[in-house]
């Protein structure tokens, strides 16, 4: 198993709000099914163990439904997993009109009617979110991936932690964490779509890993149906752990 | 199923992971309008490491990109059978539904499936920082009275000869769709709003690469141009028109059944069929 920090560079607006319940406001969170789903669908199906049919050009009756939702959760893959992430740059927002022509987020115009548009939120390029990546084989992941409901383009950079320790007592976690993947005790609930995530969450099982640059200890929450890699213990003593 | 130059051959319901990357430049060949809403108002972005630019958003030239695609195949009488036209009347069955995409549900069709795009865009970003902004007041004069009342304004423009780049990518590509999304790329001659005054522009394809996975961006391509673009006259693509009778062929194959389509069957989940 490899631990690695994940930064999502923005090179173009994202949105993905809905009118109506987020306001058309962008939360300043990515989900874990934005992530593993946008890199799911730039690797083929055989390396991720996804069904193909879930990434068809034609979505209808004929492969599971129009309109049905096609994951139960944020686990896309059985080999990695990508935590949901949090913005660590300013937050701002690059306001839009947009004129969505009945996209489902927007006012439909119709013939004779004064056109009817709404400003969208989007959260502006250059701002970057960052997580965590647990992978059980070696993937070669894409340098550029596609989020938001535009699909706008962002950068996926990842560095690899060493892992020091493994935990089965409570711990706070380092990310953003989703609940149905990873069982959580407290935490402050963060609500976007698909479902809510829960921040500064309290967890119970995971493991510990650190950059080579930074002294800095970070808590990275385990999928619960995950095993917990086994760690040899060589030596441990003033600031050095050597596993 | 793929040539020598790694192209497929057919069109498939599932994605098999190709990318055909175009970068293309779109220099502004007179002042144009691009603007979200506001009349006043000029499309820029500060970016930190490229300072202030001029930005076109990807659905401005899809939009019109997209127009373009439905105007060239109606006039080759595609699709034969149904009219296809923005926004609310797509036929879920012709090239550019194929390229676009398209939802059933609120096409006036109501088809029961929907289409993934194969065409995916982004941002176009000018090569240079913003300089100027030019300003243009209209007004109308009444020749009775010589007033002009509510009719003057001020419209702000993208200055002439600003060039814009972006990528430009298309999914799992064969030679006629190739064929199609170039041709018309190449007929993109007006972008902006008032494209009956202003907005002339000139499109250029760069070049292009094709890869497993996209690798370009827009924001990186205006730092430093790839070294390693091919030409895209090297493809030797075949006739558009040929391109779209096949693709429209093509397509047929891959729509569901009952739908006009002669690919798997259209099921219906009921309660019953949950049970068994």
């Amino acid at each position: 198993m490899k631990v690695f920090a994940c930064s999502i560079y923005l090179l173009d607006p994202l949105f993905y709000a809905r009118e109506g319940l987020s306001a058309a406001y962008t939360p300043h969170y990515l989900h874990a099914t934005a992530i593993n789903f946008a890199v799911t669908a730039v690797i083929s199906p055989e390396v991720t163990g996804l069904d193909p049919q879930h990434q068809s050009y034609v979505i209808g009756e004929h492969n599971g439904g129009r309109n049905t939702p096609r994951y139960k959760n944020s686990l896309a893959s059985d080999k990695f997993y990508f935590t949901p992430a949090r913005l660590t740059t300013p937050l701002k927002y690059l306001p839009e009109w947009t004129k969505g022509e009945n996209d489902g987020f927007v006012a439909q115009t119709k013939r004779g009617e004064v056109l009817k548009a709404e400003i969208l939120n989007y959260l502006p390029p250059e701002a970057e979110f960052k997580g965590f990546l647990i992978s059980k084989t070696d993937v070669v992941f894409p340098s550029l991936i596609r989020l938001g409901s535009f699909r706008g383009k962002a950068r996926l950079h990842l560095e690899e932690l060493e892992i020091v320790g493994v935990f089965e007592k409570e711990q706070t976690a380092s990310h953003p964490v989703d609940p149905l993947i990873t069982k959580v005790f407290r935490g402050v609930m963060v609500n976007m779509f698909p479902y809510p995530i829960v921040d500064n969450a309290t967890i119970a099982r995971g493991v510990v890993a650190k950059s080579q640059e930074e002294q800095m200890l970070r808590v990275i929450a385990l999928p619960d149906e995950w095993q917990l890699p086994v760690l040899k213990m060589v030596r441990n003593g003033g600031r050095t752990i050597i596993v | 199923m793929t040539n020598a130059m790694g192209f497929f051959n057919d069109i498939k319901v599932l994605p098999r992971g190709r990318y055909l990357q175009l970068v293309v430049k779109i220099t502004l060949l007179d002042d144009a309008i691009i603007r979200s809403n506001e009349p006043e108002e000029v499309l820029t972005f500060t970016y930190k490491k490229l300072g202030t630019r001029f930005i076109i958003p990807w659905r401005k030239v899809k939009g019109k990109l997209r127009r373009m695609v439905m105007e060239k195949q109606r006039e080759l009488n595609i699709p034969q059978d149904s009219k296809c036209y923005l926004k609310d009347n797509l036929c879920m069955k012709c090239p550019a539904c194929l390229l676009f995409g398209g939802t059933g549900e609120t096409s006036k069709t109501k088809s029961s499936y929907n289409l993934l795009s194969r065409v995916l865009g982004e941002t176009f970003i000018s090569q240079t920082e913003v300089k100027d902004i030019s300003a243009y007041t209209a007004n109308a004069v009444d020749e009775e009275t010589l007033t002009t009342g509510q009719a003057l304004m001020t419209i702000v423009k993208v200055p002439t000869e600003t060039e814009f780049i972006g990528v430009v990518t298309l999914r799992d590509p064969t030679k006629e769709l190739t064929a199609i999304l170039v041709d018309n790329l190449n007929r993109l001659t007006r972008l902006g709003a008032s494209t009956r005054e202003w907005g002339k522009v000139k499109t250029e394809i760069i070049g292009y690469v094709l890869s497993d996975r996209e690798m370009l961006s827009s924001y990186d391509i205006v730092q430093e141009m790839p070294a390693d673009l091919n030409n895209i006259k090297d493809l030797q693509l075949p006739p558009v028109e040929d391109s779209f009778r096949k693709v429209a062929d093509a397509i047929i194959k891959i729509l569901p059944e009952g739908e006009g389509g002669q690919g798997k069957k259209k099921q219906k989940v009921t309660a019953e069929a949950e049970k068994e």
